[in-house]
């Protein structure tokens, strides 16, 4: 808004101007009254003038009169007055003089001046200076009145003087009174308009000012009192109008703004009643913890709201999430459905491909479906995916048989369900993986062959696997969870070294940080455990207790056991005949012998040096096999012919025992290491001579039965004990026997026949033999029987060797 | 009269080797296959010195060891075990059950006929 046309500005303008009206009318009443007053002090001095005139004139005439006086008496009264007024007269007159302002009358109070003083000087003087001396002659020329004439002719200036005086006086009184009157005219004038003035202000004031604001004053009060449609109608552009606009802008506002809140209003009441729709949702949701009961209220809630006859719902249920499975179904069939939803594949596939809702309408004819048995036209499709995060962990699918379409607030209230139902699957789903993998996990642990523990910090078992419960179950009878709250001397009086247990326990049990690793062995059983324990932290570095890791050693400890023993058996086997062939070959080097006993030493020292051969070649070969695996050249030939064979190679080797061959009629083909089964055999017969009494009966026998040939070797021995018979095949087992006697052999022998049938595919064994003794059998596959023997069988028994 | 020696072991060619070594050396020799008949013999002939080996069938070397320690008239007997077994804890423990002295096999039979000179003393081996 511009200055001119400011309100403030205007009001600014019209109060100077009659300010300057009003200063105006002042000084015109001022100047009025200023004359009025020089008319006053005019005729004031008019009247002084006159006076002065008067006086003047009386002295004149006492002059006159007492100058006569003297002239005719000569007394003295008379010149003292003649002497008082002409001393008084230079002063008055020159009162007069001064007094006289007007110029014409300047002239005439000058001539009245000059004429007195020639009166006095010229007349008057020398009358009284003539009667003092000859008052004749005085009264003589008083008579020719000279003196008279120019006393008359003075009062003739006098009254001239007096008279012009009072016309000036009157004229100055008549102009001050003019004047005057004028004054009280512009002054009543000024008054006059003045009030005109201060009144059209006013008008002006009440017009501009107060009647706008008495309208926005209304305006106010309606809107006040709450009608918003309250307006004021106020042109211009000052700032009244401003207001007014500003009022009107502002109901405006409120207007627009009640309209708004209105909308919000009935808006958020629907959405009050979403919220509801939505909470509840939520609550069912919450309330359900199988994924099926959740696909479930999903699918019929959402369904519910889409107004859908018909929906599936298609689960993420690999981590993948390329593919959904069907999970919940509405209005239809599963088995119309697809099992599972590939993505990308139909609409919903493109659905969860595109992560966005797909709709689609079938037109007129729509999509008939039979659902359970019913038709149904499915006239409107839309297909939703459930998004949590960056996840697709489902989709739904909705068709509808009205005519209506999805609406834009159908898509937007399935979208804020979906949401929440993502939310709820995504839980579901990672609670299954979680209670999947702590399945896993579990399985995992109770599948591990050691016993594991997880205890807290204050000992307390937090985790405990099936192993460890077996363990703890099978030692001491109690479950983990009941041994780990016994006191270690508790456990200890379970253990062959029960001071070491508790006193590891006990170290266990202060040390933080540190791993430990123990062993013990149990009194009873003799089962070996080694215990392993070490502190567990979570990913951020924290304690979260100890794991005490118990795994069985026992085997490891009886193998490490054996092995240590039969290597001293191995030593002892070996420095034996070692210590015969170094004893005697010292004797033949430093004693003279005779021949015959030489003979006896050196036999002796080749006899033993055979054994020790022998051991060297078992070890090394046993050694070999165990190391790369038996080296096999494969043939086809006669089982019974190598028997057969065999047997008659050790009978010819020992005349104490009898040896004994049943075999069958047909051949026993199989396809395998000829040499290697020979030293199966061999061996075999060997051990089942070494350990039958002279004159025990050694029987070899085979069969076929279907696809194995069997080969057993039966003697009349001690027979071995039952706990010792799994062990007899191990590498360095020998059997223990209280009645032992000497028996020969690297204790590898068995040990050396069970790899060799192994690597044939075949099984080893032994039983008791009815009666006495021990049977040794061994099976190896049978080859197909297309070869004939490859040598005449021998049956029965065997002729003794001469 | 002639220092006695008892050879115990179960391998008839290391009895032989002892036999080889002593014999004709002016001693005496009984001769055990087992521990039982060690212990029996040491008991009954009353030798000087044992040789005895630790692996026999039935009582060991260092049963029978301990055993004759066991026994007053035993108790003096010198006792040199000679076995196969090398490791120093076998040692330890046959020198704890009470043997004199400890020979691995294979051993130097000159050397042990100076262990039985030494051993034997006054009655010296020739």
């Amino acid at each position: 808004m511009s200055f001119s046309r400011s309100l403030a500005a205007r009001s600014v303008v019209a109060g100077l101007l009659v300010s300057l009206l009003v200063v105006v009318a002042l000084l015109v009443v001022l100047r009025a009254l200023g004359n009025d007053q020089q008319a006053a002090r005019e005729a004031r001095r008019t009247a002084a003038v006159i006076a002065s005139d008067n006086r003047v004139e009386k002295l004149v005439i006492d002059l006159q009169t007492a100058e006569r006086g003297f002239v005719l008496t000569g007394s003295d009264d008379s010149l003292k007055t003649w002497n008082g007024a002409r001393a008084a007269l230079p002063v008055e007159l020159l009162r007069l003089h001064r007094l006289v302002r007007d110029p014409a009358q300047e002239v005439l109070a000058n001539e009245i001046v000059r004429d007195v003083r020639g009166y006095v000087e010229h007349w008057s003087k020398p009358q009284v200076a003539i009667a003092r001396v000859d008052r004749e002659r005085a009264a003589e020329r008083t008579v020719r009145g000279g003196g008279k004439l120019r006393v008359d002719d003075l009062r003739k200036h006098f009254s001239d003087f007096s008279a012009r005086q009072q016309a000036i006086t009157d004229d100055a009184t008549e102009r001050a009174t003019a004047t005057g009157d004028r004054a009280r005219t512009v002054a009543i004038a000024a008054a006059g308009g003045f009030g005109a003035l201060i009144l059209l202000y006013v008008c002006y004031l009440t017009q501009a000012v107060l009647l706008p604001i008495r309208r926005i004053a209304a305006a106010a009060d309606r809107l006040a009192r709450g009608d918003l449609s309250a307006r004021v109608a106020i042109r211009g552009r000052h700032e009244l109008a401003e207001l007014g606009r500003s009022f009107n802008t502002m109901t405006d506002s409120l207007q627009s703004e009640r309209e708004r809140l209105a909308e919000a209003i009935t808006r958020l009441a629907r959405e009050h009643g979403d919220t509801e729709l939505y909470s509840e949702f939520g609550d069912q949701l919450a309330a359900e913890t199988g994924l099926a009961a959740i696909a479930e209220t999903i699918l019929r809630t959402l369904a519910d709201e889409a107004a859908a006859e018909v929906g599936a719902l298609y689960v993420a249920t690999d981590p993948d999430e390329t593919r959904m499975s069907l999970s919940a179904t509405r209005g239809l069939p599963s088995r119309l459905l697809s099992e599972q939803l590939d993505l990308g594949v139909g609409l919903a596939g493109r659905a969860l491909a595109e992560r966005r809702i797909v709709q689609a309408s079938h037109g007129g004819t729509g999509l008939p479906l039979f659902s359970f048995g019913a038709r149904l036209v499915v006239r409107h499709e839309l297909h939703l995916p459930l998004i949590y995060g960056d996840r697709l962990v489902g989709a739904l699918s909705f068709g509808r048989t009205s005519e209506d379409t999805f609406s834009a607030s159908d898509v937007r209230a399935l979208e804020r369900l979906s949401e929440r139902a993502s939310v709820a699957l995504a839980s579901a789903l990672s609670t299954r993986e979680v209670r999947r993998l702590a399945d896993l996990n579990r399985a995992v642990l109770d599948a591990a062959r050691d016993g594991m523990v997880l205890l807290d910090g204050d000992q307390r078992p937090v985790l405990v696997n099936a192993t460890a419960d077996r363990i703890y179950t099978e030692t001491i009878g109690v479950s983990a969870r009941e041994a780990l709250s016994l006191a270690p001397e508790a456990i200890g009086a379970y253990m062959k070294d029960p001071t070491a247990y508790v006193a590891t326990s006990e170290a266990i049990s202060v040390e933080p940080d540190g791993e430990t690793r123990d062993e013990f062995e149990l009194r009873d059983s003799g089962r070996c455990f080694e215990r392993i324990t070490a502190p567990v932290r979570d990913a951020a570095g924290d304690p979260i207790g100890r794991i005490e890791v118990v795994r069985e050693v026992t085997g490891e400890r009886q193998a490490e056991r054996v092995k240590n023993e039969l290597m001293a058996t191995v030593s002892h086997e070996l420095r034996t005949p070692l210590a015969s062939v170094v004893g005697f070959t010292e004797l033949l080097r430093e004693r003279e012998l005779d021949e015959p006993t030489r003979r006896v030493y050196v036999d002796t020292i080749h006899r033993e040096s055979g054994r020790l051969s022998a051991l060297i070649d078992d070890l090394l070969d046993l050694q070999r096999m165990e190391r790369r695996g038996v080296e096999l050249a494969r043939d086809h030939f006669d089982m019974g012919g190598l028997i057969a064979e065999q047997v008659g190679l050790y009978s010819a080797q020992s005349t104490a025992h009898e040896l004994a061959v049943e075999l069958p009629p047909t051949p026993l083909m199989v396809f395998g290491d000829r040499d290697r089964l020979a030293q199966v055999l061999g061996n075999l017969l060997s051990n089942a001579i070494k350990y039958s009494p002279d004159g025990g009966r050694v029987t070899a026998e085979a069969c076929c039965e279907s696809d194995r040939v069997t080969v057993s070797i039966t003697d009349e021995g001690l027979g071995i004990a039952r706990g010792q018979q799994e062990h007899v095949f191990d590498r360095f087992y020998r059997v223990d026997r209280s009645d032992e006697h000497q028996i020969g052999g690297t204790g590898l022998g068995l040990a050396i026949v069970r790899e060799i049938v192994e690597a044939h595919g075949g099984r080893v064994g032994l039983e008791d033999a009815p009666g006495r003794g021990s049977r040794f059998w061994f099976e190896v596959p049978a080859a197909a029987a297309d070869g004939a023997p490859g040598f005449e069988v021998r049956r029965g028994r065997v002729p003794r060797s001469p | 009269m002639e220092p006695k020696i008892l050879i115990a072991d179960d391998e008839p060619t290391m009895r032989a080797l002892l036999r080889a070594t002593l014999d004709g050396r002016g001693v005496e020799l009984f001769e055990a296959a087992d521990g039982a008949t060690a212990l029996a013999l040491a008991q009954h002939a009353r030798p000087d010195l044992l040789f005895l080996d630790w692996m026999m069938p039935g009582l060991s070397g260092v049963e029978v060891c301990r055993r004759l320690r066991a026994q007053p008239e035993t108790a003096g007997l010198t006792i040199v075990i000679l076995t196969a077994r090398a490791q120093e804890a076998d040692r330890q423990e046959a020198l704890a059950a009470g043997a004199d002295d400890y020979v691995t096999k294979p051993f130097s039979p000159l050397a042990l006929l100076e262990k039985v000179r030494a051993t034997l003393g006054a009655r010296a081996v020739s």
